[in-house]
């Protein structure tokens, strides 16, 4: 993916408490309203449920839970990621709709920062208002895939 | 540019017509359409890409195939060099691959087929003799024309692959053949094409040449090709012999000639696309799904239209599920087919002398499994080679053939497919293993002289065991058997090995037949449902902890159910699931009997719902570690479920391969630095309670009665492959001064079906304890305050759980019962 100034990418953004984050577009299928789930025992912490979606059977990750943060129990919404192929949802408050960033906008994550987030978020794109944390989609399995109670 | 390869080659062969140089006759591309030729001779460089990318991928498969035909065909040959019907095979298909390079111009492919081809005909002809030379050099061949039908399907040209000096020595073989055989026969035939009439080799050639229409001409193909195929044959018996004579001759040699070269008319197949047939599956999966759901639904609210048209819908889903997962399913042949190859090969790195029989290779299994079972099925013949059979000389000396045997077996039993690999090679020493087990610090030698055959034969299995002298190139790095178990486990299945020394070997795998849609049990747990794969169900059984309290026992904290004489291990579902919490009291139990591998155990569950055919669904990326779950599912009401792997909560369970005493042994050895071994007591009818130290005991056994026998004055049973002298507790103490209360007529021995033995080994020997019933195990500390001992045998008193226990001298009842038994091993 070619990175020139004035090149712009589009993010899916969305809320989790008054932080604003995002995922590259393209990794995105859709967007789905909280549906009902089966729990899935011994599973990583960050492992909420699976979902029925059109018959396919999708495993949701709750992204309070990866970023660190309390859960909570209101009505969230799900964000289907494709994956290498695979796909599995993203547990997140609110949405916020795609938008586009500039490149030249963006900074790195500073190195070793320690905490939960600084592990998923590959950096920050700043906006007109405020700014938005991309997560790096990767960054997600690798922490939950690996580790689990086997 | 190999577009443009093909353009000019193309185009020239058109220009060129009947002008081609001699000895290039491939065959002749008669153009139907003019105009298209026009069109072809304008294009500078642009083909019609797509139909050329497709029929180079038709022929890349059909080249694949007739390889696999053509390496069946050279060691055949091996075997018996004077039958020449295997040299029809081979000739026919690399004539093809080599007639169809020309039409591709696939140019460097097109000259090794040829120098292939020109020896082949000399072999043919009887011009020379097949030899061992022969034999490598067409092995070979045939592994780099695998290596250009890669190279064909992946960049649609023939150039980057070598073939080295591989015409040359084709050359060179067929050159020096001849002259050897000019040297000794005096009969030569002259090539059979000189003979045939130039319309037959026509016909031959475009026959030949239209890859997909084989199937139809294979008819007519024996009736041109008898001519041919006589004249090896025949040149053998009646030097004068001529064609017209021999097509009229019906010989015996020739009939079974022609029944190899035509193929089998029961392969009416068409080529699919492997995609499709996914897609295929995907559908029927869904329209289960919906089925499952409707039948629910109508069951539930009968209707006099829908209840039978849904009852039609379940019969043909089901019918439609069936013929569709038989599209998945593959003779196993497939995989047998590499296997002579392998066992050439390796007998000739190890030295050995081995000869293969596979039966059973029409035998199917899902595609998708055939694939996973490939390596380990590899892995296990050659350590059948390399370890089993013995040196040749060995063999001879030992009193065997110097040629060992390898059997491999297929068939379906019990909805699996079971492969078993049996050698007649030396066996299994299973001493060796535990040693090496030992030696390499993954197991106490105390833990490996309790071992039993069975649980020393499993050692092999363990990462990192290799018990051979040397590493060898092909196995020895000990890195092997760990993989092929996990590997065959992780599709479902179960490997087991069994063993004589001496005399052989054999491997028994187990594979499930299909993974896809599978019957299933819908059990409860926590409101939450589960699936249990039927494949591992033996029985259910309800539990009512009120009326069936005396079939629990308890050990080491375990609970075990009686079954029929057998102590059933007890896992409790929601235990599993939840660890940290604490199970919920019920009162009836519903206890689902699995057996995963060599584990049989009771899993309690909440409730048992359903039966239902579900659709194996993967488990996803994220939680494929959970080896408790074997995949998900959609349950009839739209939820998304998991569906157990009855193997994984084996083992999640503890249930680990060592039998339960030496499990409870461990356990146990752990208690001892605090000084206080626990206890075993037990009861008997008439002499109340008495306790020995559990780490004495080996096993808790419980063996059905009508098996004891009686030899040289003493009790017997077998047991575990080997003879277990048997002694009654009770009779080896003498007789208590004082009756003690009576406990419970119900485990006098003498009224039951089954005897409750504890095993106690030491030094190799082993000998079985009967007692009346096993009560309890208790930490040592129990026996703080120690009473007298009333009689011999008894080493003091104490009280457990306000009841006198006698604590028994073990040693010295064993003694009275076999005086032998502690002394040195002779």
């Amino acid at each position: 993916m070619l990175q020139h100034e004035d090149e712009c990418r589009q993010l899916c953004s969305f809320w989790i408490d008054e932080t604003l984050f995002g995922v590259e577009v393209s990794t995105v299928q859709e967007v789905v309203r909280a549906m009902e789930e089966t729990p899935v025992p011994l599973a990583h912490p960050a492992i909420r449920a699976l979902i029925n979606l059109r018959g396919q059977v999708v495993t949701v990750v709750e992204l309070r839970a990866c970023l660190g943060l309390p859960v909570v129990k209101e009505k969230a919404v799900y964000v289907v990621l494709r994956h290498q192929g695979e796909l599995f949802g993203l547990r997140v408050d609110r949405m916020n709709g795609v938008i586009e960033v500039p490149e030249a906008e963006f900074e790195s994550a500073p190195e070793a920062a320690g905490n939960a987030q600084a592990s998923l978020v590959r950096g920050a794109y700043k906006l007109e208002k405020g700014i938005v944390l991309e997560i790096e989609v990767e960054r997600i399995v690798t922490a939950v895939g690996v580790k689990s109670a086997a | 540019m190999s577009l443009r390869v093909f353009t000019r080659t193309h185009c020239s062969r058109f220009r060129r017509g009947h002008d081609d140089p001699p000895g290039q006759e491939g065959p002749r591309l008669k153009l139907t359409h003019p105009r298209r030729r026009w069109r072809i001779q304008k294009t500078t460089g642009v083909c019609p890409v797509d139909d050329m990318g497709e029929i180079l991928v038709e022929f890349a498969a059909e080249a694949r195939e007739s390889l696999v035909e053509v390496e069946a065909g050279l060691l055949e040959l091996e075997s018996d060099p004077t039958d020449l019907g295997p040299i029809q095979v081979i000739f026919r298909a690399i004539h093809t691959i080599k007639g169809t390079c020309g039409f591709f111009g696939l140019s460097e492919l097109e000259r090794l087929t040829h120098s292939g081809e020109n020896l082949l005909s000399a072999l043919r002809d009887g011009q020379c003799k097949f030899n061992e030379d022969m034999a490598s050099t067409f092995l070979d061949l045939l592994d780099v024309l695998q290596l250009f039908i890669d190279q064909i399907e992946r960049t649609q040209s023939d150039k980057g692959v070598d073939s080295g000096d591989l015409p040359e020595r084709l050359q060179k073989l067929r050159e020096d053949g001849i002259a050897a055989e000019a040297g000794t026969a005096t009969v030569k035939a002259p090539a059979p094409e000189i003979e045939i009439t130039d319309d037959m080799a026509e016909l031959l050639r475009e026959a030949q040449m239209l890859p997909s229409v084989n199937d139809g001409v294979s008819e007519e193909e024996p009736a041109e090709a008898k001519p041919v195929e006589a004249k090896p044959v025949e040149v053998k018996a009646a030097p004068t012999s001529k064609p017209p004579e021999t097509k009229a001759t019906p010989a015996k040699k020739t009939a079974p000639k022609a029944e190899r070269a035509r193929r089998s008319p029961e392969e009416t197949s068409v080529r699919v696309a492997t995609e499709l047939l996914d897609r295929l599956v995907t559908l029927v999966g869904e329209l289960v799904l919906a089925r499952n759901q409707i039948v629910q639904r109508v069951g539930q609210h009968p209707d006099p239209v829908l209840t039978p048209a849904s009852q039609r819908l379940d019969h043909i889903a089901s019918e439609l599920q069936e013929a569709v997962m038989n599209t998945r399913m593959q003779p196993l042949k497939h995989v047998f087919s590499r296997f002579p190859r392998l066992v050439r090969d390796v007998t000739r790195l190890c030295g050995k002398q081995a000869g293969l029989v596979v039966h059973g290779e029409t035998t199917e299994l899902d595609r998708t499994l055939i694939e996973a079972i490939r390596d380990p099925l590899t892995h296990i013949l050659r350590n059948c080679i390399d370890h089993g059979i013995e040196a040749p000389e060995k063999r001879t000396a030992a009193g065997k053939t110097p040629q060992g045997t390898i059997t491999v077996d297929a068939y379906h039993e019990g909805g699996f497919v079971n492969i078993d690999i049996i050698d007649d090679g030396g066996g299994i020493d299973v001493q060796r293993l535990k040693d090496k087990a030992v030696s390499n610090g993954q197991l106490t030698q105390a833990v490996s002289d309790q071992m039993s055959q069975r649980e020393g034969l499993d050692l092999m299995f363990l990462a990192g065991l290799s018990t051979a002298g040397e590493v060898t190139n092909v196995s020895g790095r000990g890195v092997g058997m760990d993989v092929v178990r996990s590997k065959i486990e992780g599709i479902g299945g179960t490997v087991e090995v069994s063993t004589t020394l001496g005399k052989g070997s054999k491997f028994k795998l187990k594979i499930p037949l299909t993974l896809a849609i599978i019957p299933a049990l819908i059990a409860r747990c926590r409101d939450q449902r589960y699936a249990v794969p039927q494949a591992n169900l033996e029985e259910l059984i309800r539990y009512q902890t009120t009326k069936d309290a005396d079939k629990i026992e308890v050990m080491a904290g375990c609970r075990f159910y009686r079954l029929r004489g057998r102590l059933l291990p007890l896992l409790w579902l929601e235990s599993i699931l939840f660890p940290d919490r604490e199970p919920t009291e019920r009162d009836v139990w519903h206890i689902v009997v699995l057996k995963a591998g060599e584990h049989t155990y009771g899993l309690v569950v909440d409730a048992v719902l359903d039966a239902q055919e579900i659709v194996v669904k993967p488990l996803g990326g994220l939680l494929e570690s959970l080896n408790i779950f074997a995949g998900t599912m959609i349950t009839a009401d739209g939820r998304a479920s998991l569906i157990l792997d009855p193997t994984g909560i084996a083992a999640r369970g503890n249930l680990s391969r060592r039998s339960v005493g030496v499990r409870l042994l461990d356990a146990e050895v752990e208690e001892e630095t605090t000084d206080s071994c626990a206890l075993l007591i037990f009861a008997s009818h008439t002499d109340g309670r008495m306790a020995v130290p559990l780490d004495q005991i080996t096993r808790l056994e419980e063996l059905p009665k009508d098996q004891v026998e009686v030899v040289g004055g003493c009790s017997v049973i077998q047991y575990r492959d080997e003879i277990l002298p048997l002694a009654n507790v009770s009779e080896l103490l003498p007789e208590r001064r004082v009756a003690p209360r009576p406990l419970d007529a119900s485990i006098d021995p003498a009224q039951r079906d089954t005897l409750h033995v504890l095993v106690h080994s030491h030094g190799g020997r082993q000998i079985g304890l009967i007692v009346g019933r096993i009560l309890d195990t208790v930490p040592g500390s129990a026996t703080k305050q120690r009473g007298r001992a009333g009689r011999e045998g008894v080493l003091f008193t104490f009280v457990q759980n306000d009841r006198i226990t006698e604590y028994l001298d073990l040693q010295r009842l064993v003694q009275t019962a076999s005086p032998g038994f502690y002394d040195a091993a002779a």
